[in-house]
């Protein structure tokens, strides 16, 4: 029996597999579901994984990415953030949407794209993930060659970084390597809950401050 | 775009709507889904919810079934149980598939048959739902008329027996009024993890003969 796609329904938290789906129909599913949706994707092996992110996830997912902005300005480090874009590699047969993504060393290739084709474009610098502990995510990562990944799940946060094509779990970022954040990124993420978002970002902001200048 | 069916996949612990189903596209769904397999389905609203439990809710719904059945057995009372069948009824466009259902007081209405049609046959007497919280089931199964419903949810047993069409959680099942379940058929599913399958349902067999002498 054929079923139109736009009659499937993802509830919040939950995912399915489309099994045989061609690049095509990959690019043609992407066209129907649009750029204004819930559901996330992932395409490897010829699957299309489609879920649909809780509530709470995409709470974690706004605080972490503003913790990481913050990071980026405190250090005075040029970056440019493309949040969940579609990326895609037709040669390989991969595809993902990260929660968050950042291009760091490579912004200025970047800068001002929206749409990017990783056959040409560089892949991110730092991708996020939140409450998503499948191995073939970070398989389709490592593949497309990004080059440090955050995993932040259960209160959580790992840093993956890349390592002869595979990724090896660390207890620094490279890209902050003087900070703590395995340490301070749930500290602060937490704190948000109880004394409230700006608050906690402009603490944030001077523990940062505070931080860089004992280094220096 | 259109798909076939057979591509999607529900991995196990997750589930999912397919929308402006008609009844008769729901039949076709269910001829092409098959009688062997892990998915289980509800029907409502024009709305197909296909779901795929996990290992650890199939291991609870055996263990469970066999401590209703163990009741009825060494109580004495007839039963005909028919599992996860699909309860439809075209009437009211509504369809479910309980974790288990046991029919007891209109049990020889429907001995021996293996398709049900709720327009014409009864509901079971008793059915029973792990791990599923949906407010939709319990509308589907008050609708049917099922006039008990015992829902498994995070260890704890909850008994609703249909009064005047709805649901009241209550404390002693009506089918087993003179035991206490709520609190035992949890300490009993408990003690499968640690003492093994046979020797607690021994135990079982024996802690319900000695209510009775009571």
């Amino acid at each position: 029996m054929l079923l139109e796609l736009k009659r499937l329904q993802i509830p919040p938290g939950q995912k399915i597999w489309l099994h045989n789906t061609t690049w095509a129909e990959f690019e043609q599913i992407l066209l129907e579901l649009g750029e204004h949706r819930g559901a996330r994707i992932a395409y490897y092996n010829n699957i299309l994984e489609i879920m649909t992110p809780l509530p709470e996830h995409e709470s974690n997912k706004e605080i972490i990415g503003d913790l990481i902005k913050v990071l980026l300005e405190e250090l005075e480090i040029e970056f440019y953030s493309l949040g969940s874009t579609t990326f895609k590699n037709q040669l390989m047969e991969y595809g993902i949407e990260p929660d968050n993504c950042f291009y760091i060393e490579n912004e200025a290739q970047v800068r001002g794209k929206n749409r990017l084709d990783l056959t040409v474009d560089p892949p991110p610098d730092l991708a996020l993930e939140i409450d998503i502990t499948s191995r073939t995510h970070r398989e389709i990562y490592s593949q497309l060659g990004v080059k440090e990944l955050w995993r932040f799940d259960k209160g959580e946060l790992e840093i993956n970084v890349l390592e002869n094509g595979s990724y090896q779990e660390i207890e620094f970022s490279p890209h902050f390597p003087s900070l703590p954040l395995r340490e301070v990124i749930p500290q602060y993420l937490r704190q948000v809950k109880t004394v409230g978002r700006n608050k906690t970002m402009k603490e944030f902001r001077n523990w940062i401050r505070s931080s860089s200048n004992i280094i220096i």
